[in-house]
């Protein structure tokens, strides 16, 4: 199976409901896009594993569920990520707002102090922007997040954000190496340029 | 030869010798013995003459002892019909005068002479082993007269004092009672004056022969019953007085019917006024002539009567009239100091006319302990309430919502007095204070959520509201008893309603929920009711003593307690179901998998009832939780089983999954905790946040369809739902039941650590 993959993460994908978390989701593993996408019910996962400059790396993706009345499960998701996508909608300023709290809740469960995260400002093909990019990226500056603007309808960015969030999880040796080398696997500096054009969806080998 | 010859001499000389010796003692000999004979015959001869006086002597002395005893004995026996004789004649006399007497009608004479017959008899009759036939007679005789004499008696009384009595025997009501009436005698007649005035000469002549006591108390009785009583009992009679010539007549008049209870004012006025009519003609008899003891002497006929009657009249007095008029509210207590003022006035005057003793005060002292007597009467009113309620139906409910301040009364502005200034309350949900910060609390913050409560225990509630509202108002005492009886009413709650409806609250879930429900509400009230209180009630009670805070740990342990019990039950009764589906085990075979489903099937029929029955009743967040421990004991013990399992084949992965995919797509339904069904969807979405093992059961059904990879990909290195919710041995057992043994399963067991 996929022996080659350098190693797993686990990814979590946070912010208000209905910002687009599930959308991008599905637009980066699945490739599809819903407009009607129902409101995710708890929590959701993906696998899927990317290519970044050769590495391999397996994705486990927890898209997790925006709505109040589930936030009571979400702390437990949080145990062992290493990198949280932190998703707005630029149309709606409220969901920029928020994103204190959301910081707040991760700083608060999440197990490592190192954990990656990426701002992500979805929605850019909608024309009633309320949040302006510069803002966003200030934003994100200030808590040292990475920041992208996507449209998962569009494909805008999505491919992207994963890549650069994995890129710099893979680039944050602390974060992933000790587990690595727990399992025994033994790397050299030299891995990249392998093993690049994966197969994009995750493919069944039974 | 010679010898012989000389010795021959010698015995010839003493023989010789001896026979004269012989001849002369002889004949002295004889004249001794003739005289021994004479000497004996001559002692005999004197012997028999004593023996003969002796005799003779005795015989007279008998004969005249015997003479004498009999001479005595006549002797006592005259003297003693002497004695008879002249007590007999004594008798005579007496009855003779009394005869006299009687036809002259001096009744006291009469009744005088008829005493001294009677000791007369009495002393003759005292003598025992006597007995004559004559006294018998004369006993008979004194009885007669006695009976006559009281029957003659009898008659003039009747005379005296006449009764009209209602016709029917059996009940008294208001209208019979009105004809009643009492014609009292008031002049002597004409053609005796010789013992002074009819009445009192009769009263006396029974008061000599004993009687007067049961006559008065005939007549008492009646006064009680067909006077007086019905004057406390029935307001709207009123007394009045009808003199004639010589005859006073007592009746009553009707007026305003309409009054319950008339007040004691009234009604002491009214007794008072029959009191001094029967004081003024009939009563004011001193009972003069001394009749033995002398104690009598002094006493008058009222004081006699008053003492025969005033025990009862009092306790009628107090039980229907005076209880009446102990105020139900504060408010009145002030006005009562005029009942306590007449009360007085009514004992003062009955004393005057003699119907009282100086140190009887009965009914002030009732009067005056009118506060104790308000309390008391209010405690009991209270608990007698409070215990109805909780002894009523639970099933009654009202609704609760944050929205209905229930039950606060609107108190006072305590600012008016010197109590310590304090914020109004009297709504305490819709008066918030803004806090400094920009958010605020939600004005339902610290409310009770929306839930279903029993009608009474909202009645219960409102009592102790109201009766806290009246301590207020009240004196010191009496404060503090009703403080009190407002906290005994929630600890017998908290005894009385877990015992006296125990069966139910077991049996019954939704009585459960209700009870928790309703321990909950007390609670929640217990909290603030003694602050909302605080600075009303009496000094005492303000140092921090008046609260109810202690009380609600208890009334929340009590709901919990009840509600749990009926979780415990109901999740005894899930697992006993699961117990018939075979562990799960070989789902190929029908019989075992139809096992399986019927199982699952009444489980889910159980949360459905459950989910019914708790509806609207319990909170929503108490509901959900609820149904949500139930789905999840079924859903863990499922997964349990399932996960134990050493054999699953493909046809059993299937058979598995559909059961659990029923679990998946019901279970949800049964979260049904508002009647508006469109607003269910919500918390059968929330599922997952109730139901602790949902992932899990969610993880066992995509193990049991997927393939190894996507075990591998749902365990993603550690990182995936699946490893969150099981352990890597039991995600391994579940591989190794469902797969055969391959490489590719070795390679994928590999990758679960």
């Amino acid at each position: 199976m996929d022996e080659d993959v350098l190693t797993t993460l686990k990814i979590l994908i946070i912010g208000e409901s209905g910002v687009g978390k599930s959308s991008l989701l599905l637009r980066f593993t699945d490739d599809t896009f819903d407009p009607e996408l129902a409101a995710t019910i708890g929590v959701d996962f993906k696998v899927k594993t990317i290519s970044v400059d050769g590495n391999k790396a397996k994705l486990a993706i927890w898209d997790t569920a925006g709505q109040e009345r589930f936030r009571t499960l979400t702390p437990s998701y949080y145990r062992g990520a290493q990198g949280v996508i932190l998703v707005y909608d630029v149309t709606r300023r409220d969901t920029f707002v928020k994103l204190d709290n959301w910081l707040n809740e991760l700083e608060t469960y999440c197990t490592r102090n190192d954990i990656v995260k990426m701002l992500v400002g979805n929605k850019i093909d909608k024309e009633n922007r309320e949040v302006d990019r510069n803002e966003g990226l200030k934003f994100a500056r200030k808590h040292s997040m990475l920041f992208i603007e996507a449209s998962a309808k569009t494909c805008d960015g999505v491919q992207c954000a994963f890549e650069e969030l994995v890129e710099k999880i893979i680039q944050t040796p602390g974060l992933w190496e000790s587990e690595s080398q727990n399992k025994g696997v033994k790397l050299s500096n030299k891995e990249e340029g392998h093993g690049g054009g994966a197969c994009g969806g995750y493919c069944s080998m039974l | 030869m010679s010898v012989s010859v000389t010795v021959i001499s010698p015995q010839g000389e003493v023989c010789t010798m001896i026979t004269k010796k012989y001849s002369e003692f002889l004949p002295g000999m004889q004249s001794a013995e003739e005289l021994v004979a004479r000497v004996d015959g001559l002692s005999r001869s004197v012997d028999l003459l004593r023996a003969g006086v002796e005799n003779e002597v005795q015989r007279d002395l008998t004969v005249a002892v015997a003479e004498f005893t009999e001479l005595k004995q006549q002797l006592e026996q005259d003297t003693l019909v002497l004695s008879i004789l002249k007590k007999l004649q004594e008798f005579d006399t007496a009855l003779k005068e009394y005869n006299t007497a009687l036809l002259e009608k001096r009744y006291i004479e009469a009744a005088q002479q008829l005493e001294k017959a009677r000791s007369s008899l009495k002393t003759l009759e005292s003598r025992k082993g006597f007995e004559l036939k004559i006294l018998k007679a004369l006993r008979t005789e004194l009885t007669v007269q006695t009976q006559n004499m009281l029957y003659h008696l009898g008659e003039e009384w009747q005379k005296l004092a006449v009764w009209k009595l209602p016709p029917s025997k059996e009940t008294i009501g208001p209208e019979s009672v009105m004809h009643s009436e009492l014609h009292l005698c008031t002049l002597p007649s004409k053609e005796e004056e010789i013992a002074g005035p009819p009445v009192a000469s009769v009263l006396q002549a029974f008061a000599v022969l004993g009687e007067l006591h049961t006559k008065l108390k005939t007549f008492g009785k009646l006064l009680l019953k067909y006077i007086l009583k019905p004057l406390i009992s029935y307001p709207f009679l009123q007394p009045f007085v009808e003199e004639q010539s010589d005859v006073v007549i007592l009746k009553f008049k009707s007026e305003k019917p309409d009054l319950d209870h008339s007040s004691p004012v009234e009604v002491f006025d009214k007794i008072k006024f029959i009191l001094e009519v029967l004081h003024k003609y009939l009563l004011n008899v001193p009972v003069e002539q001394c009749v033995e003891d002398k104690k009598e002497c002094r006493v008058t006929l009222a004081e006699l009567l008053g003492d025969m009657i005033w025990e009862e009249l009092s306790d009628c007095l107090i039980q229907n009239c005076l209880v009446n008029s102990i105020p139900t509210n504060s408010s009145k207590l002030e006005q009562y100091i005029e009942v306590i003022k007449s009360t007085e006035e009514f004992e003062k005057a009955l004393k005057k006319m003699q119907f009282l003793k100086g140190d009887t005060t009965d009914l002030l002292k009732y009067a005056r302990n009118v506060n104790s007597h308000f309390a008391n009467k209010k405690c009991q009113d209270v608990i007698v309430a409070a215990r109805n309620l909780m002894t009523s139906e639970i099933h009654n409910t009202v609704k609760i919502t944050p929205d209905s301040s229930v039950a606060l009364p609107k108190l006072p502005d305590p600012g008016s007095g010197d109590h310590v200034k304090m914020q109004k309350t009297s709504k305490l949900p819709n008066e918030m204070v803004n806090l400094e910060n920009d958010s605020k609390l939600s004005q339902y913050t610290f409310s009770l959520p929306t839930c279903r409560i029993s009608a009474s225990v909202e009645k219960l509630m409102e009592l102790a509201y109201q009766t806290l509202l009246e301590t207020t108002a009240s004196t010191d005492q009496c404060c503090i008893q009703l403080f009190y009886s407002v906290r005994n009413i929630f600890q017998l709650f908290y005894d009385v309603v877990p015992t006296y409806h125990k069966e139910n609250l077991q049996k019954l879930p939704q009585l459960a929920a209700i009870h928790h429900n309703n321990c909950m509400y007390i609670a929640h009230h217990l909290l603030t009711m003694g602050h909302q209180f605080r600075y009303r009630l009496t000094n005492i009670l303000c140092d921090g003593a008046a609260t109810f805070v202690d009380l609600v740990p208890g009334f929340r342990r009590l709901g919990m307690e009840c509600f749990l019990a009926q979780m415990r039950v109901q999740k005894g009764e899930i697992l006993e179901r699961l117990s018939s589906a075979r562990n799960f085990s070989n789902m190929d075979d029908e019989e075992n998998y139809s096992a399986a489903n019927k199982a699952i099937r009444q489980v889910l029929h159980q949360l459905k009832r459950l989910g019914k029955v708790w509806q609207d009743v319990l909170p929503v967040n108490v509901y959900c939780k609820a149904m949500g421990t139930l789905l999840n004991t079924a859903l863990s013990e499922i997964v349990t089983r399932i996960v134990a399992l050493e054999d699953i084949s493909a046809e059993d992965a299937d058979r598995l999954y559909s059961l659990c995919r029923i679990m998946v797509e019901e279970g949800p339904q049964v979260f049904t905790p508002l009647p508006e069904e469109d607003k269910n969807k919500k918390y059968q979405e929330e599922v997952p946040v109730y139901v602790q093992k949902w992932m899990m059961f969610k993880e066992l059904m995509i193990i049991l369809q997927a393939n190894l990879q996507e075990i591998v990909d749902q365990w993603a290195d550690g990182k995936g739902p699946l490893a969150a919710e099981f352990s890597p041995a039991e995600v391994k057992s579940l591989i190794r039941a469902l797969f055969q043994n391959t490489e590719r399963r070795a390679a994928a067991l590999a990758k679960i650590k």
